[in-house]
């Protein structure tokens, strides 16, 4: 349940360390964004050094959420944290390496990039 | 499909049922009922929530090394599917309860064995310490503290505190 | 996009039955269940979409550079086999990615229902992954390559995370400016 103002972690290696989301694509009137939904946000606070700086706009994939996701399985599954990842407009990551577990539905959702930059896949 | 164990009371977690947790170093907590997820949240120890089965096995209240264990194990290899051992397998599995249930009755009546001569030391124990406040009917009826006139006697008291109030 | 998810819920069942039927259970996760189970469903699929051989001579007659197959280690299980290969130019990568399709779509000819790799980032030209199930290929620009370094992430495990963070800096760079000078004179020496 990502909204507008919501604050995620990266869960990438691509400078930024915190976003908040300000938008999220896909429809007009649309509340909330989950797992595998693509978001505009803005770097909250980056590392130094790094070409993300702070207070720059970009596009997110939310990778992981606190709030719990459900399977077709009847699984449900909940994460540590909200976390995202930063792409580019066309969906290629910015950072080269991927932090933490990964739900296994962003590779349904043709993100197979990320998942294979990943180190585990649940 | 697979059977898990539940994190916090180690009962089974059919699928569909309960709730997975992962951690962000990737390790999953599956819990088999929103009672286990509360109290893992609450960041109890199992250890020491008594109608778990850790604080069970810890306490020697359960079975804890038994061969019958062993087929409940976890294996990482699927097995290829083959009607005789899926029917041997079946039938394996009633005859290993049974078996379970008879060491889990047998370790249940060992546990118990001194409880009786336990509870009658106990009682006569009680019996010296405490017998001097049983007395017979017949010294009852004699005490007078315990006659009505004393009681009598408390009744006014407490007319003259009321009073004295007044 | 759907294809790949199609085809394997479709592989999935006669499995997960299986499991059913032997009354105790043995895979992690019944979505992984699917996955791993997929070597007995191999005859099914193998059919229908790539085989490991047939992109390595698909890639070997397009000339893409430097093809490596990776296994995946066991405990990740969202596939078998990873293929990274290299083009010269955008061209040359979608042109790779066009090449295997192709070939899918060859194979399943006069089939009632044709499956599909999913196919990512085919506008770009710079990483193009085919996702057929149990084998990933990723056909990227060499630049791309040397950024996201698939190969060390997956062949050794170990300190890869420090070099990826070192190669981070010249994102910027890898992206923009210096691919259409490398583009020209020097890939062909590389490359031979």
């Amino acid at each position: 349940m990502i909204q507008p103002q919501t604050h995620l972690n990266v869960a990438d290696n691509s400078g930024a360390r915190e976003l908040m989301c300000i938008r999220i694509i896909g429809a007009s009137n649309r509340r909330y964004a989950h797992i595998g939904d693509v978001i505009v946000a803005v770097i909250k606070e980056a590392v130094p050094n790094m070409p993300l700086e702070r207070s720059e706009v970009v596009r997110a994939v939310i990778v992981r959420t606190c709030k719990e996701l459900k399977r077709d399985n009847g699984m449900i599954i909940r994460y540590d944290d909200n976390a995202a990842v930063v792409i580019d407009q066309e969906g290629n990551p910015k950072g080269t390496r991927i932090f933490g577990a990964i739900a296994r539905e962003l590779r349904e959702l043709n993100f197979t990039k990320i998942v294979s930059l990943a180190p585990e896949v649940l | 499909m697979r059977l898990e164990k539940c994190w916090f009371c180690s009962s089974t977690v059919y699928p569909g049922h309960g709730i997975q947790y992962v951690r962000n170093d990737a390790k999953i907590f599956r819990f088999c009922r929103s009672k286990c997820h509360k109290n893992f949240k609450m960041k109890r120890n199992p250890r020491k929530v008594k109608w778990t089965k850790a604080y069970r096995r810890l306490h020697g209240k359960d079975m804890t090394q038994d061969s019958t264990f062993e087929f409940e194990r976890k294996r990482n290899r699927p097995e290829r599917y083959d009607r005789n051992v899926t029917e041997n397998t079946l039938k394996a599995i009633r005859k290993i309860d049974k078996i379970r249930v008879v060491r889990d009755e047998r370790h249940h009546k060992n546990r118990m064995k001194g409880k009786k001569t336990k509870e009658q030391r106990e009682a006569t124990k009680e019996l010296e310490q405490s017998i001097h406040m049983v007395k017979a009917p017949a010294a009852l009826a004699n005490d007078p503290s315990l006659t009505l006139p004393i009681k009598v006697k408390v009744s006014q008291q407490k007319s003259e505190e009321n009073r004295m109030e007044e | 996009m759907w294809s790949v998810v199609r085809s394997r819920s479709f592989s999935s069942s006669p499995a997960t039955q299986q499991q059913w039927k032997l009354g105790f259970s043995m895979r992690n996760r019944s979505l992984s269940s699917a996955t791993v189970n997929d070597g007995d469903g191999e005859g099914i699929r193998g059919e229908e979409l790539l085989k490991l051989e047939e992109v390595e001579t698909i890639l070997k007659d397009v000339k893409a550079d430097n093809v490596k197959v990776i296994p995946i280690p066991k405990h990740v299980d969202f596939a078998d086999f990873m293929v990274v290969a290299t083009g010269r130019s955008a061209w040359h990568v979608r042109n790779i990615a066009q090449a295997l399709i192709y070939k899918v779509k060859q194979k399943q000819k006069g089939s009632k229902r044709m499956l599909l790799p999913s196919v990512e980032g085919q506008e770009g030209g710079k990483w193009i992954v085919i996702d057929s199930g149990k084998l990933v290929i990723h056909a990227l620009d060499e630049k791309v390559r040397a950024y996201y370094n698939l190969e060390r992430l997956w062949s050794t495990d170990a300190s890869n995370q420090d070099h990826g963070l070192v190669q981070g800096q010249d994102l910027d760079k890898a992206f923009l400016k210096v691919r259409p000078k490398n583009n020209s004179k020097k890939r062909p020496s590389t490359s031979a």
